[in-house]
């Protein structure tokens, strides 16, 4: 061992000689490199410092978004047009620390002078106490600098953040309400409450300011007219599904941050299921029209004025129907034994599975939570009955739009939406119905609103081709009755779907009806029905929003 | 030859600081324009917010209602015009057109 240990030191030796005399016989290339190597090592002790100093910026740039790093912050919510409907700003509390007051009189005087409104027996009280409490919440820019200028250390500041809805009751439903710990409890709030708290844009709405308030103004009038539990109206781009409007009345104040607990206030649109009644006829005839069952002109003979079914009797609702009729007079009319007859056509496999492709059977993906679920049945030959002409069958008015605007765009699968999105996300590609059955459709329903035979005349309003169907139903477990009128516009190139809806209305002595087929007025609302009603309401809604539409969105 | 490659790389040195000196003002300079614009974009969101408060159709409404006398009335769409130039002549023209069950 100790043997091999001398050898070691030996060779170390040998190397360090022979370092040595190499390094005499190179010394001026040594110094030469020597220079480069000093002059590189320079310039990257330089670089390595600005390195640093700009990582340093870096870190520091990082530091300066106050807003992004601040707890509870949630991103602002804008309209399509850019107008906030959601903006989160910063706001100073003002609390007082008791144990840090040096002279009490002193500063009562200050502060009364400042806040002369204040209960000041009891802030005396506060004081007395050792625990800190707050003076004023949100105080305004000029008291927050007279109340600085006092420079009284008891005196603490708080920077807090809150939401801000200017638009007040206009998109409660849409945008929800936060809890007091900044966490979305509904609507968007709840269904984008980690993504509002992560991206730093606003997030932007398809929805439209302008037109929501002429929708909702629209829909309060009518609410002292009909005096109806509820009422909503969807407005759909029928080619993007993008959600121009969404309005459910009645509706809250969000700012006030109140705990909604009546039943009443449900969002309509989405959450809401109902049976829908005749609307559901376009689908029948469409499924029929898909299937090359039946045809335009088809026609249909001896259709009895009433059927029984087990224990349901179906009737026909206007007494004076033929019983021939072409498949189109049966949407014209608005005949319930002729679409029973196109349903039994059909058959319950071929109805169901044009029912389930439009999306009318299970519960719709939307942007936000408040999704209702259609109520599930057993398919039966009384049911397929019922179903062809929309009873016994549950949807919410949300997928109503979306399958009439699938009917009416050509065919094309499209998912409704309140998110803007990208052009791109938004062209239709893939058809679901064959081509074909949207124009047919497309132009019975525009027969619905000029016919004299139509149940919609009083949504003939010159200038917009407006097309659709009524449907007047009882309230599931028999409450009060359903209006609705489903419309497309304009019919030759269907841009726009309107659902209305009204929850429970009754009839008006009062009102005074303009005709638009023929000239005249009526006074009051003689039946109860989507005709009388409703399809007022959309008349209505679409003379005032109709020039907007037609010459804001233009290009689209 | 070594002298001149040994010059050539000390002026690819000192061109690369200058350089690297100038990219470093500018980033700087970007680095002051972002601070400054932290506050200046909260503050136009803020005059926005206001904005969109006082110009929102409820308001507009209830000014309306509060200074003027007349009262706003719809737009029948039959009434708006399309004015298109031809050959340095306007062509008036209506903006829809009656459709045949309309007529």
């Amino acid at each position: 061992m100790n043997g091999k240990k001398n050898n070691l030191i030996l060779e170390e030796y040998e190397n360090e000689f022979s370092y040595k005399k190499s390094k005499t016989n190179l010394s001026i290339e040594f110094n030469r490199i020597a220079f480069i190597f000093f002059i590189f090592l320079t310039i990257s002790i330089i670089y390595s410092i600005q390195l640093l100093h700009l990582g340093s910026l870096k870190k520091e740039a990082n530091n300066i978004k106050p807003l992004i790093t601040k707890k509870n912050y949630r991103a602002d919510i804008v309209d399509r047009n850019g107008n906030y409907l959601v903006k989160t700003v910063s706001s100073i509390d003002i609390g007082i620390n008791p144990l840090e007051v040096i002279d009490k009189k002193k500063l009562l005087i200050n502060l009364k002078l400042i806040f002369p409104n204040k209960d000041y027996m009891e802030i005396s009280k506060k004081l007395k106490k050792i625990k800190y409490f707050y003076l004023e919440k949100k105080i305004t820019a000029d008291n927050y600098e007279k109340i600085m200028m006092l420079g009284d250390k008891s005196i603490k500041s708080e920077e807090k953040l809150t939401r801000i809805y200017p638009q007040k009751n206009l998109f409660s439903h849409i945008i929800g309400q936060i809890d007091d710990d900044n966490q979305g409890i509904s609507g968007l709030e709840k269904s984008y409450n980690e993504k509002l708290k992560k991206i730093k844009k606003p997030l932007q709405l398809t929805v439209d300011t302008d037109i929501q308030f002429l929708i909702r103004e629209e829909l309060i009038k009518f609410q002292s007219v009909f005096r109806s539990k509820g009422s909503t109206v969807i407005l759909m781009n029928v080619n993007n599904g993008e959600i121009i409007s969404m309005v459910s009345y009645p509706d809250f104040d969000l700012n006030k941050r109140e705990t909604v607990s009546n039943v009443n206030f449900i969002n309509r649109a989405t959450k809401s299921v109902y049976e829908l009644g005749s609307v559901f006829k376009t689908f029948t005839i469409a499924a029929g029209l898909e299937e090359g069952l039946i045809e335009i002109d088809t026609e249909f003979l001896n259709l009895k004025k009433k059927l029984k079914c087990e224990k349901n009797t179906i009737n026909e609702y206007d007494k004076k129907m033929p019983s021939d009729l072409t498949v189109e007079q049966i949407l014209i009319r608005s005949s319930n034994i002729g679409s029973v007859r196109i349903g039994q056509k059909l058959e319950i496999d071929k109805l169901k599975s044009f029912l389930k492709k439009i999306g009318i059977l299970k519960k719709i993906e939307f942007d936000i939570e408040e999704v209702g679920e259609p109520i599930p049945f057993r398919w039966g030959k009384c049911k397929l009955a019922t179903v062809s002409f929309g009873h016994g069958i549950t949807t919410t008015p949300l997928q109503l739009a979306k399958g009439y605007s699938i009917i009416a765009n050509g065919g094309f699968e499209i998912k409704p939406t309140l998110i803007k999105k990208g052009l791109e996300d938004n062209i239709n590609q893939k058809r679901i119905i064959k081509e074909g059955v949207s124009k047919k459709i497309n132009l019975m329903l525009r027969k619905v609103v000029t016919t004299k035979e139509g149940t919609a005349g009083l949504a003939n309003i010159e200038g917009y081709e407006i097309g659709g169907k009524t449907g007047t139903a009882e309230g599931y477990n028999n409450k009060g009755k359903i209006n609705t009128f489903a419309s497309i516009f304009p019919t030759s190139n269907p841009k726009y779907v309107m659902i209305v809806l009204l929850d429970e209305p009754k009839t008006s002595e009062d009102y005074i009806y303009e005709y638009k087929n023929k000239s005249g007025s009526y006074k009051g609302t003689p039946f109860n029905t989507a005709g009388w009603t409703s399809v007022e309401v959309a008349g209505k809604i679409i003379q005032k929003i109709g020039p907007i539409l037609a010459t804001k969105y233009i290009e689209n | 030859m070594k002298k001149t490659t040994l010059i050539v790389i000390l002026i690819l040195i000192l061109a690369t600081s200058l350089v690297k000196n100038s990219t470093k003002e500018i980033e700087d300079t970007i680095f002051m324009v972002n601070e400054n614009m932290g506050p200046l974009k909260s503050e136009l969101g803020d005059v926005l917010l206001e904005y969109n408060y006082l110009s929102s159709p409820n308001k507009l409404i209830k000014y309306q209602n509060k200074y003027f006398e007349k009262k706003l009335i719809k737009i029948d769409i039959m009434k708006i015009k399309r004015l298109t130039d031809q050959n340095n002549r306007i062509k008036v023209s209506n903006f829809v057109k009656k459709m045949i069950d309309e007529r």
